[in-house]
């Protein structure tokens, strides 16, 4: 047995946290493999930026990661792949040697739908040949993203940029008009994704000067669609390629965006949780955490204040403007509350920056603390410190806003309830939405507008107030209170059932499920290809599908 | 005649050439102080603490937990290194500690256990590679110090090969002997207090300091190799070094300079990193290294009652380097 891993590193974002869950399942299943199946091959192979924007590929060793999981070093584990991108185990390799790698793989793992994409390097010739039709093999790739609302949301930031001055009214009012939609319902109609296409292929086709200086400025962005649509195409054509999802709405909204805009659908599907990584650090190095737990609490957070806690990009699809919006209502209405900030890009010289300055000193109260790379101070170089700093704000008075427009899985979210048992603000769309279905997250703290966002947070200020007042964060020597046994908004049962299911080494089970599944379906489908009645392949095919 | 013995004899007949011998010598120890004086002056840069971020929180801890227990943080420090010392570092035996312990270091980047933990470690293949060769020298040095050490006190029945059959043996014994060091450190502290927090961060930083040492004293074993790759030439090199004491300079230097530290606030380093999205290349994310200048601190004199008030009443500003603090926006 033989599985080829394809590693989608070039961005510091989801993508790339997925991978490194990945990794972990994927030392453990190894584990798992080598009782039931004997020992298997496993390649890892990565895909990063070089130094001219181009793609460069590598290969790592995967035996020497296995020896450092076999002693349980996660911690190094971790920073191999996290702050390396494995640059000292693993060699560079061409193009042409993963090609070769993925031809001689029984199971090939694809961690990002989108590798295809921004890739100068890969050409269509290239991605043909490694999603082939040839039944040699099965794939297994993930999709990240509700792309249809991923799609729109990119339009309405081209909007908002300012760039696109010959932009009409009409055209503005068309994907506005389909983003209150999408705000309205939690998703997107099968109609408002055609749509979105329709809108999309007038800017890339029409001759109006609005879509020609859309193209002048966007081309790029057009080109990137067009390869989207074309991988999700190859894969409507692939039998045996099992596609990967975090929850079931990104499932759905991508199968039918699929549909809609191909024609056929995607086949098999498998809707499974991301492997965290962060719960094997939890897991190996809670005294570590416990240390830094306490310096957060005796030194940051000693007082009683309410804390909002972002975590997330500098961005305007996660919803930034309106956290600041919601943080000025606050203050304005004269409330002295905490904003706390994790994020990559949270500079100084960013104008949200800015923005949260002015708001503190124009009315005088409020603080704003701001954890980022941009600053110096991440909490993600070193991810136990990130881990302590949300358990600390676990025992004290603490809400974690979500204000996303788009939310695929909300691994941040996940993050918070499970090491803070923070109550969570959210809005109620995409994968959020899900979240609060399967219950992890409270169904009483969703929101869909900003004035509802307004009026939950303020409700939920007074009655947290109310708890101040009544000791609840003073009496932590009571451990019934301290883990929030009486907070009618935190799932904790759910939370707790969470934490396993999100654990890269319990989801290395379901992989190793769905693998051994795909290579017993595999072996039905050869002897059936080999029989010499088969002259209908293709019905066939089907029957034993539907069958399996 | 062949013509590889043209060459060898031509060059055996060189060896005779004294004055050429004194150039080849000069040639290489100058090539070899440059090589060691660049290592150095790069692991140095690890031994600031308003530059290596992990030994600053270290640091910060050790001086707020001794606070916290009214114990002077500097005399507690001195103390902890003269033990450290008396356990790995006595004159006539120090070598035989360190070369042992460098043995076992490099066995262990080989795959083998550690002779303690039984855990095992990773290293890269590069990094296994050059081990293969330094543990070759090491075990060879370590032998021959043993041998000199059992000689000098009149067991002159020991020889070299007997030594070798169980060097693994020789080397395991005495690098238990830090890992002793450092439980001794341990129980020294908790003798003086039941505080397990002072106990941590004391024994954190004995260790970090140890690694250090360690990790200087090998780095430099490998700069000293990248320049002369021939162990028997190499080998006493070495051992001349170990004669003269510059390994136990080495670690009197590393202690001075953190002791400059010692009973201070470690200023956090002031980095700007780059946004890092994306990733431009698929190397180590270079550390980006700002010189920050060195305090001018004078060391704390012990049983100054002044002092040990300012350092209490830093307690507060002290603790928040343990952990990244967030950059705060308030109000003017």
């Amino acid at each position: 047995m033989r599985i080829a891993v394809l590693l989608d590193h070039r961005w510091e974002s989801g993508v790339k946290t997925f991978s490194i869950g990945v990794l972990l399942s994927f030392l453990k299943l190894k584990e798992l493999l080598k009782l039931s199946l004997g020992d298997t091959e496993i390649d890892f192979y990565v895909m990063t930026f070089g130094p001219n924007d181009n793609v460069e590929y590598f290969k790592v060793d995967f035996n020497e990661l296995y020896e450092l999981y076999k002693n349980r070093d996660i911690k190094k584990i971790i920073e191999l792949a996290n702050k390396e991108n494995y640059a000292s185990i693993s060699k560079q390799i061409r193009l042409d040697d993963i090609l070769e790698g993925l031809d001689n793989s029984d199971f090939v793992f694809i961690t990002n739908v989108g590798f295809a994409v921004y890739n100068n390097s890969l050409d269509k010739e290239d991605l043909d040949r490694i999603l082939s039709n040839n039944r040699k093999r099965t794939y297994m790739l993930m999709f990240h993203t509700d792309y249809a609302g991923n799609f729109l949301y990119n339009l309405i930031e081209f909007i908002n940029s300012g760039k696109l001055k010959s932009i009409s009214e009409t055209t503005k009012n068309k994907i506005y008009s389909l983003l209150s939609k999408k705000i309205k319902q939690g998703y997107m109609t099968d109609e408002d994704q055609r749509e979105l296409m329709r809108i999309i292929e007038y800017l890339s086709n029409s001759n109006t000067e609005e879509a020609i200086e859309f193209r002048n400025e966007y081309s790029w962005w057009l080109d990137e669609v067009r390869k989207y649509i074309y991988t999700f195409g190859k894969l409507t054509r692939l039998k045996n390629v099992i596609n990967l999802f975090p929850t079931h709405i990104v499932s759905d909204s991508n199968s039918r965006f699929i549909k809609n805009v191909i024609g056929s659908n995607i086949k098999k599907k498998e809707i499974l949780h991301e492997p965290m990584f962060m719960i094997l650090l939890n897991k190996y190095y809670k005294e570590e955490i416990e240390v830094y737990k306490n310096a957060y609490l005796e030194e940051h957070y000693k007082d009683n204040k309410i804390n909002l806690l972002y975590v997330g990009r500098n961005s305007k699809e996660k919803g930034i403007d309106d956290l600041i919006r919601l943080f000025e209502d606050l203050v304005k209405g004269g409330e002295d509350i905490r904003l706390i900030i994790v994020s990559p890009d949270f500079g100084k010289d960013t104008e949200e920056y800015k923005k949260l300055e002015e708001i503190v000193s124009k009315y005088g109260r409020g603080e704003v603390h701001i954890y980022s790379n941009a600053l110096g101070n991440s909490l993600h170089e070193y991810p136990l410190y990130y881990i302590a700093l949300l358990k600390a704000l676990g025992e004290k008075p603490t809400i974690y806003i979500n204000p996303a427009y788009t939310e695929s899985y909300g691994l941040s979210t996940l993050e918070a309830l499970i090491f803070g048992k923070l109550l969570v603000i959210y809005r109620d769309v995409d994968g959020l939405s899900e979240l609060k279905e399967r219950g992890y997250l409270n169904y009483q703290t969703a929101f869909r507008t900003y004035e509802d966002l307004v009026k939950l947070t303020k409700k939920i200020i007074e009655e947290i107030k109310e708890d101040i007042r009544n000791g609840r964060y003073d009496k932590i020597e009571n451990e019934e209170i301290k883990n929030g046994k009486y907070d009618k908004y935190v799932n904790r049962g759910a939370i707790e059932r969470l934490e396993k299911e999100v654990d890269p080494e319990e989801l290395a089970e379901k992989y190793k499920e769905i693998i051994y599944l795909a290579r017993e379906y595999e072996k039905i489908i050869h002897n059936e290809s080999e029989s010499k009645y088969n002259n209908n392949s293709e019905a066939q095919s089907e029957e034993i599908e539907a069958v399996a | 005649m062949a013509l590889d013995d043209v060459v060898k004899n031509g060059l055996i007949g060189l060896s005779m050439d004294t004055n050429l011998g004194q150039q080849v010598y000069t040639a290489t120890i100058n090539a070899l102080a440059n090589a060691a004086a660049a290592f150095m002056q790069q692991f140095s840069i690890q031994l600031d603490p308003n530059i290596n971020k992990s030994l600053g929180y270290i640091i910060n801890g050790f001086n707020i937990y001794s606070a916290r227990n009214n114990i002077n943080s500097l005399q507690l420090y001195t103390d902890m290194v003269n033990m450290y010392k008396q356990n790995i570092s006595q004159n006539n035996t120090s070598n035989i500690y360190l070369l042992s312990r460098l043995l076992i270091e490099n066995y262990k980047k080989l795959g083998y256990p550690d002779p303690i933990t039984g855990k095992r470690e990773y290293a890269t293949r590069q990094e296994r590679e050059t081990a293969q060769n330094i543990a070759n020298m090491i075990g060879e040095l370590l032998g021959q110090s043993l041998t000199q050490y059992y000689n000098s006190i009149g067991r002159t029945d020991v020889t070299l090969s007997q030594i070798m059959i169980n060097i693994n043996e020789y080397a395991s014994a005495f690098y238990g002997a830090y890992k002793g060091a450092i439980d001794q450190i341990g129980a020294h502290i908790l003798l003086l207090t039941p505080d397990i927090s002072l106990l941590k961060s004391a024994t954190g930083l004995m260790s970090t300091l140890d690694e250090m040492y360690i990790s200087s004293i090998q780095g430099l074993i490998s700069a000293l190799y990248s320049k002369l790759p021939i162990p028997e030439a190499l080998s006493p090199i070495l051992n001349a070094l170990g004669q003269k004491e510059v390994y136990n300079n080495i670690f009197d230097e590393m202690t001075r300079k953190i002791r400059n530290y010692i009973g201070q606030q470690v200023s956090q380093p002031n980095i700007q990193q780059p946004v890092p999205v994306p990733i431009q290349q698929n190397q180590p994310v270079a550390q980006p290294i700002q010189q920050v200048n060195q305090p001018n601190i004078l060391p704390q004199q012990p049983g100054n009652q002044l002092q040990q008030n300012q350092q209490n009443n830093q307690f507060q500003q002290q603790f928040q380097l343990i952990v990244p603090p967030p950059h705060v926006i308030r109000p003017y």
